[in-house]
């Protein structure tokens, strides 16, 4: 399939076949309908089917571009349910429970992706079963099919016991001791069976028959609350998605407010007719649970999407989904309304974050280190995080002693300076040569040697003002002769 | 008389007609030195525009100084929103926050905000100054600007007005254009002065190049003083005031290692 959509020129009609080298000799491990046709099975070796058919056309086996595909159509699959995985080699697997009855019941499901997955030239065989097991073995090895609740021993009995897809070495073991079929496993008793051809065998046997079940591994994080809207004609224009939005917007956060949560991270997915998936992030500085800003905060995202969002040929469903929340209690003003201020700060900040992406909105962290560009870290505004340490307090002797403006990583100055300990008397940075008029210092602030750091040279700083009243912060880059690589000046920062 | 009251007339209803000459709603901060206070006519109307001006790169740090000190007089204890162009950030480095710290304000407060190009700038400035819980905006470009017009500080001024946020625009780079700040300041480095020769407060030229509701022209050295968290001007050179007390004595140029960490 994968190959006739790169092909991209008028459709050949030859029987097509995949090879691959399988223990030194090339096999077929795929083959098209025409091919099929003509006698060209999955695992013939290549020899014989090109003595068979000299006319097929034959493409080289690409691993990697299938399972690419196969995590497309996975991410496809999200449409259905929010628990979708691979299933290698070829196959994807959705848990429905609980779904189908969007679709009007299990048939309608099947009937809608196979409708859809045809409609993009796929070739699907579906099954519906009480376990991914069973229901991966039905599809593989049989027509497929819905599987009533408790009948999957009596479906998957008729299979052959390849459909365990165990060892190769199992399976014929298997045949060798005339056990040809699942049912013919299943009324034996378990225990010999296991002591003979491995406790994994029977595992999958039991997973087979619905017995036990294994757990699905979404492939995205769950969402905490999801709100869905389908449409039956494509939609495209930015009115309409607004409308949309508006409507998912206060579905989802019906649901929060239910639950006295708030939203701090969403995700709003696309999903495009011709299967492709459009997602966007919003995160959120505090719990959102107000529909209104909700819906303008995503809409500031998308207006400003480096990317902008392409419909193709329009969009069939729009997913809102809060992947994590925060418990956000209802909000009572205090008196003077502070409260109330406070909150259209924190909505400012939401707001900006949306609109230049969380990274350029920045507060501060004070972190317990000396060294400059540790002690004060930025981080995004909305993030929880706190830092360690505590503010300097105003400068020591009314002067301040910490630049307004600190350069990290620091430019490296050429200085003139008394060996070994002075202050520079001139230096050079940016084009220009600055006279030190005065000088305090050194402060000197010792490498953090129990940090794993290439940084490991004594810094001495020194803070210096020119003749024209520019005020800097300087230091020496190790000690003279302490250590063997020359010592070397950087500024630090500006002063006001 | 008759003239001089026409004219008083003619001047209030041309008053009325100017929605920026709308001072008194949110009140005057003062700088804290009284001279200057006077000759501004009481302090700076808060919920305005002012726009200082940085007239070569290297004073970049002491007109953000001033602008912090300036922000702290209007409020001292509500949030300030800085936003800043991504090119201030290579020429001058990043705003640190102990350094703002020790000029009194509590990085808690601080909001910065990265910006592409001055448009995003203004959109930035506008939600921020529509915003009544904070206490200012500063809006930092670097160069010349044709977005960064008279209708653009126009509406600067409308947005700071309505909400009562005052609104610093902080321009390096740049030749003053008309607009609708109601004070416009030049910002020079100004040494120290300190008494024993060391590298003392923050210090700042001021020029007033520009002045809504009185003259301009007047120059001032100022400095930041941390304890009081206010400007004063400076002692003229020479004039020896006390040592302080918590300066140990002899400490100059040889002074003894200040270790740390």
């Amino acid at each position: 399939m994968r190959i006739e959509r790169q092909a991209g020129h008028k459709p050949d009609d030859r029987p097509l076949v995949v090879v691959a080298r399988r223990s030194n000799a090339l096999a077929l491990v795929a083959a098209d309908a025409a091919a099929r046709r003509a006698g060209l099975h999955p695992g013939l070796a290549f020899a014989d089917a090109r003595a068979r058919v000299p006319h097929m056309r034959v493409v080289e086996h690409d691993e990697a571009a299938d399972a690419e595909l196969l995590e497309k159509i996975a991410d496809w699959g999200d449409r259905y349910s929010p628990f979708v995985a691979a299933e290698p080699p070829d196959g994807i697997v959705c848990d429905i429970t609980g779904v189908d009855h969007l679709f009007g019941g299990e048939a309608g499901l099947v009937a809608d992706m196979g409708r859809r997955l045809g409609g993009q030239g796929f070739a699907a065989r579906m099954a519906v079963a009480g376990t991914a097991r069973a229901a991966r073995a039905l599809a593989r090895f049989s027509k497929g099919g819905i599987v009533p609740a408790g009948e999957e021993a009596d479906w998957t009995g008729r299979l052959s016991v390849e459909a365990l897809e165990a060892d190769p070495k199992v399976t014929i073991a298997l045949r060798r001791a005339g056990l040809t079929r699942i049912a013919d496993l299943a009324s034996r008793p378990r225990k010999p069976l296991a002591a003979r051809f491995g406790s994994e065998m029977t595992a999958s046997l039991a997973q087979m028959l619905g017995e036990i079940d294994r757990p699905i591994t979404p492939r995205r994080p769950l969402p905490l609350f999801a709100a869905e809207q389908r449409f039956a004609d494509p939609i495209g224009l930015m009115e309409d998605i607004s409308a949309a939005l508006e409507t998912l917007a206060e579905k989802l956060c019906m649901g929060l407010s239910r639950h006295g949560q708030g939203g701090r991270c969403f995700e709003l997915a696309f999903f495009r007719a011709d299967g492709r998936i459009e997602r966007v992030e919003l995160l959120s500085g505090q719990p959102l649970k107000e529909p209104k800003t909700l819906k303008r905060l995503i809409e500031m995202r998308l207006e400003n999407l480096a990317d902008p969002l392409d419909p193709g040929f329009g969009f069939d469903m729009m997913r809102l989904s809060a992947l994590a929340g925060d418990a956000a209690p209802e909000t009572q003003n205090a008196l003077d309304g502070r409260a109330a201020a406070g909150q259209a700060v924190d909505e400012l900040v939401d707001r900006l974050s949306a609109r230049f992406g969380a990274a350029s909105i920045q507060r501060f962290i004070p972190n317990d280190s000396h060294l400059p560009e540790r002690a004060a870290r930025p981080v995004p505004a909305i993030s929880d995080r706190t830092g360690s340490g505590s503010w300097r307090g105003s400068g020591a002797f009314g002067a301040p002693t910490r630049p307004l403006f600190l350069f990290y990583p620091p430019p490296r100055i050429e200085v003139i300076a008394e060996v070994p300990h002075s202050p520079p008397h001139r230096f050079h940075w940016r084009q220009a040569w600055f006279e030190v008029k005065k000088a305090e210092g050194p402060e000197r602030i010792a490498p953090e040697w129990w940090r794993a750091t290439t940084d490991t040279r004594t810094r001495d700083y020194f803070r210096i003002e020119d003749e024209r009243g520019r005020r800097f912060w300087v230091f020496r880059y190790g000690l003279y002769g302490h250590d063997s690589e020359p010592v070397e000046w950087f500024l630090q920062g500006v002063f006001p | 008389m008759d003239r001089a009251r026409q004219l008083g007339a003619l001047r209030q209803a041309l008053a009325s007609l100017d929605p920026s000459a709308e001072t008194g709603r949110h009140g005057v901060f003062t700088l804290g030195a009284g001279p200057v206070d006077a000759a501004l006519g009481g302090g700076l109307a808060r919920g305005a525009v002012h726009e200082i001006f940085a007239p070569h790169a290297a004073d970049i740090a002491a007109a953000a100084g001033f602008v912090t000190g300036l922000s702290l007089r209007a409020a001292p204890r509500a949030p300030l929103v800085w936003i800043r162009h991504k090119r201030c950030e290579i020429e001058t480095g990043a705003l640190y926050a102990h350094g703002l710290a020790e000029m009194g304000l509590a990085p808690e407060n601080l909001v910065a905000v990265l910006v592409d190009d001055v448009v995003d700038g203004l959109r930035a400035a506008l939600d921020a100054l529509r915003c009544p819980g904070l206490g200012g905006v500063v809006l930092e470009s670097w160069g010349a600007s044709r977005h960064l017009d008279l209708t653009a500080s126009r509406r600067l001024s409308l947005a700071a007005q309505e909400s009562g946020v005052t609104a610093f625009v902080l321009r390096t780079m740049a030749e003053p254009e008309p607009s609708a700040a109601l004070t416009r300041w030049q910002i020079e480095t100004a040494a120290s002065a300190d008494p024993l020769g060391l590298v003392g407060r923050s210090a700042f030229s001021a020029r007033v190049l520009r002045q809504r509701s009185g003259k301009a022209g007047a120059y001032w050295t100022l400095e930041w003083n941390h304890d009081e968290k206010g400007f004063a001007q400076q002692a003229l050179p020479g004039a020896l005031s006390a040592p302080h007390f918590d300066r140990p004595a002899g400490a100059d140029r040889e002074a003894g290692w200040a270790q740390a960490g």
